[in-house]
């Protein structure tokens, strides 16, 4: 999996994060694939995505 | 015409019975032959009573001899066949079963009796294969995958959803060496039960019950291979377990049965993983032994069994998984495909399935879900699950979204939301929530 980037989603309340999104890369359409990981610390997915974090491969920016 | 057994005598008129084992009992007989045929008849009632010598029927009269309830044979027997009852009763719903050579256990009856998911290997929502198999886990068949422990270096797989033709089963999943290594580190292939669906195994109760796991295996390599259980709510939380493959690159039918795990520890009834099975690939070494419950991990190898990551071309193929309550393996439980389909949807969706050609790509009309517009500047895409996913699931899709997105899904169903952009769609979409 090779990510572009990654930043946090927010439920409706703008306040609490719900998900990590990956940017996958665009397609030749210029259409994005994305990943969206919920925030749970049992998740194989998360923890795979926070261990990148602690290692310094991958920054997670806050939402728009 | 001499009466040499129980069957040759009339029932019903005692006059037409004047000869005993060619011993004449009419009337005028001999003192002699008293003795004779008294002693000709304890034989033929001692035939009977070793199986010697049959009976038409055996009838079981009820109190006043009224009624019975009567067994017998069918009119033709084409061979000898003794069934072997089991010793003592059964649990309370539990049908007699035959092991195919006589032996009459009780086992729960037929039908979903089967807890794996996809055991045929029939259902593979993301494609046919994968190579380089550099995340674990990662999946081809569903709710079946590859797991790797340690650094490898070298060492290299494809797994694969195989096209096979034996014993009905039309697909096995299949994990292939590409490049060998001589390593300390683990790889299996792995399906996760949940716990929701392991209760009936009533561990933590005095009742707590074994299971049996059958499947057909084929391999590269003969010798002894290794099948570990991980139940990891328990302390002593793995039985390592062996089988034997005889011959190389041939289907084999294999039954491994596993004591109950504990009478004390229980198996969280709860929506994550209970029991995990793997098909030990490659071990980190080679320390453990077989048959007990132990604190270890499936990774850890029994002595002497085989590493396929360092045999070049070595392979690893299975089908037809099953694990059911009890200590008697039954015939595989075959399920329709949309069976089986709606059960690994829990875990896994695919919008575009394996074999509609849509994966990957844009195919427009129906592979796109479009999006309802909310507010003049904002749209969402609702879509609703097949069945009630697992979990909250990990979404990957591809979208020409513009805005900001925000996901207000849950395991019933996706909820994009894009507040910058009111037209716009997904497609390609995978929703995951394996164990």
């Amino acid at each position: 999996m090779s990510i572009v980037s990654a930043k946090y989603l927010y439920a409706e309340d703008g306040v609490t994060k719900t998900n990590i999104q990956l940017n996958l890369g665009t397609n030749d359409d210029g259409h994005t694939r994305r990943k969206h990981i919920p925030i749970d610390p049992n998740r194989d997915s998360y923890i795979e995505i926070m261990d990148m974090v602690a290692a310094g491969e991958l920054t997670i920016a806050d939402a728009d | 015409m001499s009466k040499d057994k129980l069957t040759d005598y009339d029932s019903t008129t005692a006059s037409n019975n004047t000869d005993v084992g060619g011993i004449s009992v009419a009337e005028g007989m001999l003192p002699s032959a008293v003795n004779n045929s008294i002693r000709e008849l304890t034989k033929q009632l001692g035939a009977f009573a070793d199986g010697t010598d049959g009976i038409d029927v055996l009838s079981l009269a009820d109190d006043d001899a009224s009624h019975a309830i009567k067994l017998q044979a069918p009119s033709a027997v084409t061979a000898d066949t003794t069934f072997t009852l089991p010793d003592g009763d059964g649990a309370s719903g539990q049908a007699m079963v035959t092991d195919g050579a006589g032996t009459l256990s009780w086992a729960a009856p037929y039908g979903n009796r089967n807890l794996i998911i996809n055991g045929a290997m029939q259902v593979a929502q993301r494609g046919a294969s994968v190579s380089g198999l550099a995340n674990s886990p990662a999946y081809i068949v569903d709710r079946f995958s590859y797991r790797r422990t340690g650094a490898w270096s070298t060492f290299a797989a494809t797994m694969s959803q195989e096209n096979v033709n034996t014993n009905g089963l039309r697909h096995s999943l299949k994990l292939l060496t590409t490049a060998t290594e001589n390593s300390s580190d683990g790889a299996a292939l792995s399906t996760a039960l949940e716990g929701l669906n392991l209760q009936s195994l009533e561990y933590g109760t005095s009742n707590a019950k074994a299971i049996t796991v059958s499947f057909w295996v084929k391999s590269s390599t003969t010798g002894t291979h290794q099948l570990s259980v991980q139940v990891d709510d328990l302390t002593n939380d793995t039985y390592p377990a062996t089988y034997t493959i005889d011959s190389a690159d041939t289907f084999e039918h294999k039954t491994v049965t596993i004591p109950a795990g504990s009478t004390s520890e229980s198996i969280a009834n709860d929506n994550t993983s209970g029991l995990d099975l793997y098909w030990v690939y490659s071990p980190i070494d080679s320390t453990l032994t077989a048959g007990s419950w132990q604190n270890t991990n499936w990774y850890n190898g029994v002595s002497g069994v085989v590493d396929l990551a360092n045999v070049t071309n070595g392979y690893l193929e299975i089908t037809g998984v099953q694990l059911e309550v009890g200590e008697q393996a039954t015939p595989f439980e075959h399920r329709s495909y949309g069976d089986e389909l709606a059960r690994c949807q829990r875990y896994c969706f695919a919008q575009a399935r394996y074999g509609d050609g849509n994966i990957g790509t844009d195919a427009g009309g129906g592979t796109r879900l479009r999006s309802a517009r909310h507010s003049s500047n904002a749209s969402f895409v609702f879509y609703q699950y097949p069945v009630m996913m697992r979990a909250n699931p990990d979404l990957t899709f591809t979208d020409n979204s513009s805005g900001t997105v925000s996901d207000y899904g849950n395991a019933g169903g996706l909820h994009i939301y894009d507040g910058g952009d009111t037209a716009w769609y997904l497609y390609d979409l995978i929703a995951e929530a394996e164990l």
